[in-house]
């Protein structure tokens, strides 16, 4: 009994010193996992090719009836986007004419990027983060959002090492941005729940009242500081939820990327 | 078993839980490496228990994971070995890897909940991880035994004196 009671002692012993150690160095990766990554990329890029494989295999057996329903929906959204479209067409036109008569710019972002491809994912349940196979030496930097080929918000980097990132997707509970709806105008914080999670979802939180968001609108970033770009997609809000704690309603948000099947994504390095 | 035959069961194990990081039941992944270091700690004693733990924890950290399962695999290794000492009959260690592993769980959710609040949150993943533990429990059992053999074929039949 005393026996492992010592091992048992000597081990949580080594657990707090490791935890002590970590959160003295909060920012920077640790010697382990910088020793990590470097040894074990070409066995995460193994991993990572036979992870997809089983994942597609799973998606693909139990997507066949979804996929039928799934197309028949998009084949109506498709016939009122062509509506929405030529409606866009027009107004679109009347915008540039208004803003040439303003001597506006086109307000578009010129957006730099860094394109990167995801190795592997978190294998932690708690969290939702993916490593990208560029880092520092691409002028990647911590803080930085990373988007989808179609321009949908996947996460934020979270740390880098020379020639790898890890990304704190979306969903993360670690995640926090400002956003606003874009048809509402609703503005709230963007976070990711552990509850959410789970579904591949987001809270969009501390909504004001009378503007709580609208089922089915996009939501978009919003910044006025510079810190990130502003009015990159990051979802649909799916529902709402009036007022779970007697103070600011909340919505969820499912995200535009599809962060399960993550491939070549883009890091914003300048805006 | 021998310390290769551990060795060989954690990477297997770790191979094991990162191919299936794509695939999702309720939004969790099966997990293979708490199970085993259970298995190992039961069959083995809490030593083997502690050295797996501490061998699959630092890979996962190495490999991306939180330093939640680098701190508590150890833990989990030597009260398995500790607590319920070489339990007989695969039906018997699995009943006694339960509440291990639910203690484990336990302290995973009490983690996030100091440091991130969401209760609910945490404890239905929690309850979720534990009921897939469970259910990968005989396979760890199933890994726990092969490396045993291969280990015992490495070391070869013993002279007698």
């Amino acid at each position: 009994m005393k026996k492992w009671m010592g091992i048992a002692a000597a081990a949580l012993s080594l657990s707090l010193l490791a935890a002590a150690v970590w959160t003295l160095f909060p920012n920077a990766p640790g010697p382990l996992r910088q020793a990590g990554e470097t040894v074990s990329r070409p066995f995460h890029r193994l991993v990572s090719a036979g992870s997809a494989a089983l994942a597609q295999g799973k998606r693909y057996l139990a997507g066949i009836d979804a996929l039928q329903a799934e197309n028949q929906a998009l084949k109506e959204a498709l016939a009122q986007g062509e509506a929405a479209a030529r409606a866009g067409e027009l107004a679109q036109g009347e915008n540039q004419r208004l803003r040439a008569l303003l001597s506006l710019d086109s307000g578009e972002q010129q957006l730099q990027l860094a394109d990167a491809w995801v190795l592997a994912r978190s294998p932690d349940n708690w969290r939702a983060c993916v490593t990208l196979d560029r880092g520092s030496d691409q002028g990647i930097q911590a803080g930085q959002c990373v988007i989808d080929a179609q321009g949908a918000l996947v996460g934020r980097v979270e740390e880098t090492g020379g020639d790898w990132a890890t990304v704190a997707l979306v969903t993360d509970p670690s995640f926090s941005l400002s956003g606003q709806g874009t048809v509402s105008e609703a503005l709230g914080g963007l976070e990711g729940r552990l509850d959410l999670m789970q579904n591949g979802e987001l809270a969009f939180t501390d909504l004001s009242q009378g503007r709580e968001g609208q089922l089915g609108e996009g939501v978009v970033t919003f910044s006025q500081g510079g810190k990130y770009p502003a009015k990159l997609l990051v979802g649909t809000v799916t529902s709402l939820d009036p007022d779970p704690g007697g103070l600011l309603p909340t919505a969820v948000v499912t995200p535009a990327a599809d962060l399960e099947a993550l491939g070549q994504v883009f890091v914003i390095t300048g805006f | 078993m021998t310390r290769l035959g551990c060795a060989l069961a954690v990477v297997l194990a770790l191979v094991g839980q990162l191919l299936l990081t794509g695939v999702r039941f309720q939004g969790v992944q099966p997990l293979l490496l708490p199970p085993l270091v259970c298995v190992l700690g039961q069959r083995y004693g809490p030593r083997m228990g502690v050295a797996a733990g501490l061998l699959g924890g630092g890979l996962l950290l190495a490999l991306g994971g939180g330093l939640s399962g680098f701190a508590l695999l150890p833990l989990l290794g030597g009260a398995a070995g500790g607590l319920f000492p070489r339990g007989e009959g695969v039906l018997r260690r699995w009943l006694l890897c339960l509440p291990v592993l639910a203690g484990y769980e336990l302290l995973l959710v009490l983690g996030h909940l100091a440091g991130s609040g969401a209760p609910l949150g945490a404890l239905v993943l929690g309850g979720k991880e534990l009921l897939l533990c469970a259910l990968a429990v005989p396979v760890a059992e199933a890994l726990a035994a092969l490396c045993g053999r291969i280990g015992k074929r490495r070391r070869g039949p013993r002279l007698s004196p």
